[in-house]
């Protein structure tokens, strides 16, 4: 058993030290005159909590807290004291320092290394002196954050990708590996440029030979990473993934929306997806992106799923060839996804346009080759009154086909015109009344046919088209008023599908967890229906040995009984001082044989005597046999023990076959029971998960599919607002075209669907 | 394999710790030099955790919620919060809120070694979240009962994230009834993660070695040492690895009951964050 004493560090078993913990250290750091020795540190400030009074600020990780002391000169230093046992890191962090001072900093693609001191006594904390690690304080944003902040800049987090491609590139080309590479271990200074941080894991070539002492973040690594992985090539796993991570969201800053957790530990890819690829939500998106370029990169990371660590191939630029363009396409170089439909889109953008550059949410989901609008699409499609319809516009088609409500309008209008002159000759009224009713019937007849005229099909669509050229017309009135308001409305239009996307995203995301909770949930399911089949299928065999013993157990008892029976109590009479009178009184009490009796029992008597002894029958009567005190009844009853004892001994052991036979096939049953239970349970479990799944990925599919649609929709309004800037370019030209169109659409208007028309054609159908 | 989810804001862990407050812990523990009460030595170790939790969570932007974390007092006949200041009567209360609102700070004078072979006094920051409290009987039934409903609300929403972590600090004598079947219960929840797990610690002025982490009754002074062994969980296996790199001898059988000695360290056992560790 272990014993230690609270407080003290202790030396344990096999000579490990106990370590301060991260409130120890923040306790002694709050007297940094007393806890360093480096000058640097004792005379420095280290930085204090927000909680007031808490002491010193700490940033924690599994095994060190690291705190911030600036020096006198204004030096800031980070100052890593470690919380588990380090002892042996003093001369591996030797050779990882040897080694980064070795390396040419003007061949290095960035200044990504950051200088340290192993202090060996570098704080006094629970009266001992214990290493630190002494690093100047790197300026930088963690690369989680950074992207969070940065993922709309698509150039800018290409460009990082490129950066970090070119720092995993120096590290390979000198034989370095930083062990653990992910967000919290690479910062972006703010010049863009990247920075490594812990170096605890580091392998450099000194190290050859060496096992890791850790495995790395398990949102970055290879489930099969091990110790033994230890060497130049153990980073390359997570240098992938924080790559494809980079590119995706370069590509498609939805994707981070989609697949990264705000409060998540990752990028956009987990420890899940790397150990069951198949039930992930990250792969679907990721494999079947329509951009070309990223889905390249998916599958080659998706592939490195399944290798050993030691068969992983370099991440380098050659690597990351992108497939060749299609011809007559241009990729902008440093953009994201070439433009959809990029050559016609580009033709319809209006020179100088301020709204001009495609929106990064309408690159998404679209497929890069081929365009899926053209500039004459929408015009087409929005029904709006662009060029290319507005020249149709002016050949108005004449009415055709009457329906019943033409025929209400030409009746109404018959009834109305005729009924003062009945009403006044069937009712008698003064002749003076007609004129006025008249009028007013006539008027009635009018507001019946032009009624009628407005509900025309062929009316409305006519007027719609004189509509829209009168809109052309305000906006060629005021073109740079015109222009401002299509700006606001794609403006708008974008906006809405942002938030829309927004939502959708989050929703995708939170798919993730409901996938995991669900899954889980399954699992606890299964493990409260299994649990007490499982205890019971332990218990068998015992089951079974208690089991045979019960049905030997008659048998037994018959055996004793009869060798009981067949020993007279005369035999009784080798015992010592048992002599022919006291085997008379037993027999006169009906004890013949050893059967008679099961034991004795004894009571106190009165006063001062001995106790008193009783024999116990087999009826479970007491009596008391006169003679036999507390001795003789001691010695008769061990007597009868062991006669029962040997007759145990040679009583039957083994059942008869058939027995046997029966108890083994009913154990067997129950086996196979338990087992079909267990079974049933588990495919119950896994018909569960497939649902789950197969739910979860129906709706990511639907979620997925509204985005698109949406995406489409917004582009092909948006692809109509910027034809109509364009169209202002040449304002004074096309103001006349437009005046001359739109009076010749009203004169047609008149010429073909006027009221007279109208009248003629309820009432000849012509 | 159990025991391995990650505790991260995603997937929060979950801290319940237990806090007999009965008048019994008014008496002293320990001989000789420093002699305390034993309610101001578990106080005293709930801050300590409170601190050390805080702090192995801190990131540069504050401590994360990678917990949330309850205080339950049991004394007298009152079972519930014993927060103090801005947190009193709250249950679970995220990890982050609870680092940023200890009921105050105390400023602790302390001798510490100067560097030079000597000893100087200095002062030392303690927060304080909880106080000594001592008043009538010790209900660990009850007590368990409400860490129970705490839990099973806990591994309903979390399924599945690490399983939650009782910790209970008690002299050990329970006065409304055998706590062993309301223990069983309480550790019977599990997430698909696994069984919550319950530890013990035991301040007792019975004397005897103080003991941690044992792998067998033997060798513990008395039957309510005995009982808080038999109602510890087993260690799972990488919180063993840690243990044994803390120097203790740790066994298959090793269970999370401390005896007269200081618990801060299983803080250490917990791997916060997502780093997949390399055990030697």
């Amino acid at each position: 058993m272990a014993v230690s004493r609270g407080g003290r560090p202790v030396t344990g078993t096999g000579g490990i030290r106990k370590f301060p913990t991260g409130a120890n250290y923040m306790e002694a750091l709050q007297h940094p005159e007393l806890c360093f020795r480096d000058p640097d540190l004792r005379n420095g400030t280290v930085q204090q909590s927000p909680v007031v009074g808490l002491g010193p600020k700490a940033i924690s990780g599994n095994f060190a807290s690291v705190f911030s002391v600036t020096a006198r000169d204004g030096q800031r230093y980070a100052l890593k004291c470690f919380t588990r046992d380090t002892s042996a890191m003093g001369t591996r962090y030797d050779a990882i320092s040897t080694a980064l001072r070795a390396l040419d900093a003007g061949a290095l693609s960035q200044p990504w290394s950051v200088r340290f001191d192993f202090l060996e006594q570098g704080v006094l904390a629970l009266g001992d002196w214990f290493p630190v690690l002494k690093m100047a304080w790197v300026q930088g944003t963690d690369l989680l954050t950074w992207i969070d902040r940065n993922r709309h800049d698509a150039a800018a987090v290409r460009s990082l990708a490129d950066r970090f491609l070119a720092v995993v590139d120096d590290l390979e080309s000198h034989g370095i590996a930083h062990g653990d590479l992910q967000h919290g271990n690479i910062l972006v200074a703010t010049d863009g440029t990247v920075r490594l941080v812990d170096y605890d894991g580091m392998y450099v070539p000194a190290l050859k030979g060496e096992a890791a002492t850790e495995n790395g973040h398990r949102n970055y690594q290879s489930p099969r990473r091990t110790a033994t992985d230890f060497g130049p090539a153990m980073d390359r796993f997570s240098a992938w993934v924080i790559h494809l991570s980079l590119v995706a969201v370069a590509t498609d800053a939805g994707l981070w929306s989609q697949l990264h957790d705000d409060q998540g530990e990752y990028l956009i890819l987990s420890e899940s997806d790397f150990k069951d690829p198949a039930t992930s939500l990250a792969w679907p998106l990721l494999l079947g992106h329509p951009d070309e370029r990223l889905r390249a990169e998916a599958f080659r990371v998706h592939d490195l799923l399944g290798k050993p660590c030691s068969a992983l191939p370099r991440l380098a630029p050659s690597a990351l060839k992108p497939p060749a363009p299609r011809s007559g396409q241009k990729r902008r170089k440093g953009a994201a996804t070439p433009p959809v439909g990029a050559g016609a889109a580009a033709t319809v953008q209006a020179p100088g346009s301020v709204g001009g550059a495609i929106p990064a949410w309408m690159s998404d989901r679209m497929a890069t080759g081929g365009p899926l609008v053209t500039a004459g699409a929408p015009a087409a499609v929005g029904g709006n009154a662009g060029p290319g319809t507005a020249h149709a516009a002016t050949a108005v088609a004449p009415f055709s086909r009457r329906r019943p409500s033409d025929v209400m309008a030409a009746a109404t209008a018959l009834l109305t015109t005729a009924a003062p002159g009945v009403l006044t000759v069937a009712a008698g009224q003064p002749e003076a009344y007609l004129p006025l009713a008249q009028t007013t019937a006539l008027f009635a007849a009018v507001t019946a046919i032009g009624f009628g005229r407005r509900r025309r099909p062929e009316y409305r669509q006519a007027k719609q088209q004189v509509r829209g050229l009168r809109r052309r017309m305000r906006e060629l009135k005021d073109p740079a008023g015109a222009h401002r308001r299509l700006e606001q409305e794609m403006q708008k239009l974008d906006q809405t599908v942002a938030k829309d996307n927004a939502a959708t995203d989050k929703r995708i995301q939170s798919l993730q967890t409901e996938l995991r909770d669900g899954l889980a949930r399954i699992t606890m399911d299964l493990n409260r229906r299994t649990d007490g089949v499982r205890r019971q299928q332990a218990e068998l065999p015992a089951k079974e040995q208690r089991l045979i013993a019960d049905a030997l157990e008659p048998e037994v008892r018959a055996h004793v009984e009869n060798r009981l029976r067949r020993t007279s109590i005369q035999d009784a009479r080798n015992l010592p001082n048992m002599g022919a009178k006291t085997i008379q009184a037993l027999i006169d009490a009906g004890i013949r044989t050893a059967a008679d009796y099961t034991g004795v029992s004894f009571s106190q008597g009165p006063g001062s005597g001995g106790r008193t002894a009783y024999f116990v029958l087999g009826s479970g009567m007491h009596v008391r046999v006169p003679g036999i005190g507390e001795g003789r009844a001691t010695s008769l009853a061990d007597w009868r023990q062991s006669l029962e004892q040997r007759a145990r001994a040679s009583a039957p052991a083994t059942l008869p076959a058939p027995v046997l036979n029966r108890i083994r096939a009913e154990i067997a049953t129950l086996r196979a029971q338990y087992a079909t239970e267990v079974k049933q349970a588990e495919g119950k479990a896994q018909l569960d998960r497939d649902a789950t799944q197969k739910r979860v990925a129906d709706e990511r599919q639907r979620l997925m599919n509204d985005r698109q649609q949406r995406g489409m929709e917004a582009q092909r309004r948006r692809a109509d607002l910027l034809q109509r800037q364009k169209l202002l370019a040449g304002a004074q030209m096309e103001r006349t075209r437009v005046t001359g169109e739109l009076s010749a659409a009203r004169a047609e208007i008149r010429r073909v669907l006027g009221a007279g028309k109208y009248l003629r054609f309820v009432l000849s159908g012509r | 394999m159990p025991y391995t989810a990650e505790i991260s804001r995603t997937n929060p862990g979950c801290f319940i710790f237990l806090v007999d407050q009965s008048a019994s812990m008014s008496d002293p523990m320990g001989s000789g030099e420093a002699t305390q009460q034993r309610a101001e030595v578990v106080s005293d170790a709930i801050n300590r955790l409170l601190t050390e939790l805080s702090v192995k969570c801190a990131k540069e932007e504050g401590v994360r919620d990678y917990f949330h974390v309850a205080v339950i007092g049991y004394g007298h006949s009152h079972v519930g919060s014993a927060f103090q200041g801005a947190l009193a009567g709250r249950d679970l209360v995220p990890l982050g809120e609870v680092a940023n609102n200890p009921a105050r700070v105390e400023s602790r004078t302390k001798k510490v070694p100067d560097g030079a072979g000597g000893l100087v006094e200095t002062s030392v920051q303690f927060p304080v979240w909880m106080d000594p409290v001592t008043n009538g009987g010790t209900p660990m039934t009850r007590a368990l009962g409400y860490a129970d409903s705490l839990v099973a609300n806990w591994v309903e929403t979390h399924p599945s994230g690490f399983p939650p972590i009782v910790l209970n600090l008690t002299d050990g004598e329970s006065t409304d009834g055998d706590p062993t079947s309301a223990a069983i219960s309480l550790a019977s929840h599990a997430t698909a993660d696994g069984a919550v797990l319950l530890f013990n610690l035991h301040v007792s002025g019975t004397g005897g070695t103080p003991v941690t982490f044992p792998d067998s009754e033997e060798g513990l002074p008395d039957t309510y040492s005995r009982l808080l062994f038999q109602m510890s969980s087993v260690l799972p296996s990488h919180m063993r690895s840690y243990a044994s790199s803390q120097g203790h001898r740790v066994s298959e059988t090793t269970r999370g009951f401390v005896y007269n000695a200081d618990i801060t360290s299983i803080v250490e056992f917990l791997d916060i964050g997502t780093r997949a560790t390399e055990l030697r």
